[in-house]
């Protein structure tokens, strides 16, 4: 008599990547989240001399305006972590929530959410960032929004074709017959199953966010330069000589970006194995 | 609740299915054309017929699943079909539905417990949290230990899990519960003691059945009355013993030739054997059987046989050459 979790987790167990990987983006969190504890200079404060290559009392060297890099680049993951976990957590409701209301209701309202989201996922999301960000204040939070209300199309789809296939269970039906609510079906019993997929979809989405707010703010459409995140610290690295003789402004962001990225990835795929019910 | 005013009455039920079969032509699937039965408080009705007669599609009529293109449905004399879900909601905790497939109707990722208590709650049978004794007293009835409500559905037989269904189709108190081929998916052992479960709940509970299924001694088992469904009609109704002692229509003669037996009586007349598939697409005036019936003739094939009494006692047939035929002994 396990639990559904317990099962889950000891197949999750077997892939050995995985769990390192859930162990280091665990660590990389941690860090993030003590990021005031931890480090030894505020993001913003000029800590010694400028442009100064890594040693004892600057793990990470320092910037062209004398800040510490080390402590920059833990505010830098904590504001990136933040800004990708709150854009998929913001596209994984609206995407759960159309898709299911697509999937249930079916008809006319299924069609018009559908084209809705082949709409969304047509337009170019550059294009709609330039222009949400001509409209809109720049700032961390427009961002998530942005970034947000571009991701859910894949989730929505998702879940609309996972709804679909248990509308034609006998459960489904037995729920029917009992004479369930349509708020019972939806949120205990459809719910608790179309979790599983999406939570490995979640997990690129998450991806996928690290590397737009990257993109976005190396751009310079992203985070306001003011705030320290993984993309503003490689757009300070954008010149040759920085490039090429100072590694240390933009090796470590570069590489916490892609250790982040590839570790939700292995993280993922174990989830979609583990969750996988006909294992 | 007399036998005077019937649990559920059926009246002229027809449903036809449409496919798209090319850009302007359809292509219509008549499953059921005009049937009709009452039940009665406390008793069996059995609905028999192979597969694609439109045995399974009258149970999702009453049900609600599907909408009646004609006919009623009625439900100690209250409309139902057609009815709103919203309106239909309240009333669905007294007449309940237990599936074939016992495996795929219980959610997978709760306990027993939980399938169980839902339900319940939300119908307000028991207090929410109130529901453990209620359960207890339920796995009891359908004869599984208590610890079973902690465990999931995949970890039971097939058997078991069909007990989990009828706990849950109990569980709210229902005046008649619909069982749409119950035990066609077991082995033959665990079908006799599912039947003879059924059989008890329903002499303890005074709960009306609308059984369906294809086995003809299943159905013989559970049923009081019985209907035999051919090409979406009923093409003979009688009391449970009376059609097996003495049936009227050629293709109920057939389904019983098709039983193993070793009945000395039977061997006077010839068997009648059918052969091959349904006949003709079901859309002409004809009878629908006649294609494998031994005693059709030209008549047949111009206008199909009303339902008609075969004696007082409400033995039905539709078929004018009841009686003819090849000779019983």
């Amino acid at each position: 008599m396990e639990s559904h979790f317990g099962i889950v987790f000891r197949r999750f167990c077997r892939h050995r990547m995985a769990l390192v990987s859930l162990i280091v983006l665990g660590v990389m969190i941690l860090m993030a989240v003590f990021a005031p504890l931890i480090a030894p200079y505020g993001p913003n404060k000029v800590a010694g001399g400028f442009s100064k290559p890594p040693d004892a009392e600057h793990l990470l060297g320092t910037d062209q305006s004398a800040r510490d890099m080390f402590s920059r680049l833990l505010y830098a993951m904590r504001v990136s972590l933040t800004v990708a976990a709150a854009a998929t957590l913001i596209s994984t409701a609206i995407g759960v929530l159309l898709g299911m209301a697509a999937g249930y209701f079916g008809g006319r309202i299924d069609q018009a959410i559908m084209s809705f989201t082949d709409m969304v996922m047509s337009f170019p999301y550059i294009l709609l960032v330039l222009v949400a960000a001509a409209i809109f204040e720049p700032g961390m939070w427009s961002i998530v929004l942005i970034l947000g209300f571009v991701d859910w199309p894949g989730i929505a789809r998702l879940v609309r074709g996972s709804v679909l296939s248990l509308r034609e269970t006998v459960f489904f039906k037995s729920d029917i017959t009992a004479g369930m609510p349509r708020r019972y079906i939806l949120f205990s019993e459809i719910l608790p199953n179309v979790i599983a997929p999406v939570l490995v979809y979640a997990t690129s989405v998450f991806a996928l966010s690290i590397l737009d707010e990257a993109a976005l703010s190396y751009l310079g459409m992203g985070v306001p330069v003011t705030t320290p995140s993984l993309g503003n610290i490689l757009k300070g690295a954008e010149s040759i000589t920085i490039l090429t003789g100072k590694p240390w402004l933009w090796v470590p962001a570069g590489t916490v970006i892609i250790v982040m990225v590839t570790c939700i990835n292995f993280v993922g795929d174990a989830l979609r194995d583990a969750m996988d019910p006909k294992n | 609740m007399t036998s005077a005013s019937p649990v559920l009455e059926v009246r002229h039920l027809s449903k036809t299915f449409w496919e798209k079969d090319g850009l302007l032509r359809r292509a219509g699937n008549r499953a059921v054309q005009d049937v009709g039965f009452t039940i009665a408080a406390g008793e069996t009705f059995g609905i028999v017929g192979e597969s694609g007669c439109g045995k399974s599609t009258v149970a999702r009529l009453v049900m609600g699943l599907e909408k009646p293109d004609a006919g009623e449905v009625l439900f100690h004399g209250q409309r139902i079909d057609g009815l709103p879900e919203r309106r239909l909601r309240p009333l669905r905790p007294r007449f309940q539905m237990v599936f074939q497939d016992s495996g795929s109707s219980l959610n997978g990722r709760k306990r027993v417990r939980d399938i169980l208590a839902g339900p319940m709650i939300w119908h307000g049978v028991v207090p929410r949290g109130g529901a453990q004794a209620r359960i207890d007293e339920l796995l009891d009835m359908v004869g599984l230990p208590r610890g079973a409500q902690a465990r999931y559905p995949h970890e039971f037989s097939g058997g078991q899990r069909q007990r989990i269904c009828i706990a849950r189709a109990l569980s709210l108190n229902p005046e008649l519960i619909i069982l749409d081929e119950p035990v066609s998916a077991l082995d033959v052992s665990v079908q006799a003691q599912i039947l003879n479960l059924l059989r008890d709940l329903q002499a303890r509970l005074g709960v009306s059945y609308l059984f369906i299924g294809h086995g003809l001694g299943a159905v013989r088992y559970i049923s009081h009355r019985i209907a035999v469904m051919y090409r979406g009609r009923i093409v003979e109704t009688a009391a449970s013993e009376e059609l097996f002692a003495h049936p009227a229509h050629p293709y109920t003669r057939a389904l019983l030739d098709a039983v193993p037996s070793t009945d000395w009586n039977r061997r006077g007349r010839a068997r009648i054997v059918l052969r091959g598939e349904a006949y003709g697409s079901g859309w002409d005036d004809g009878c629908a059987f006649r294609g494998r019936c031994p005693c059709a003739d030209a008549a047949c094939a111009r206008a199909a046989c009303e339902l008609s009494p075969i004696d007082g006692d409400g033995h039905l047939s539709r078929c004018a050459r009841a009686g003819d035929g090849p000779e019983r002994s």
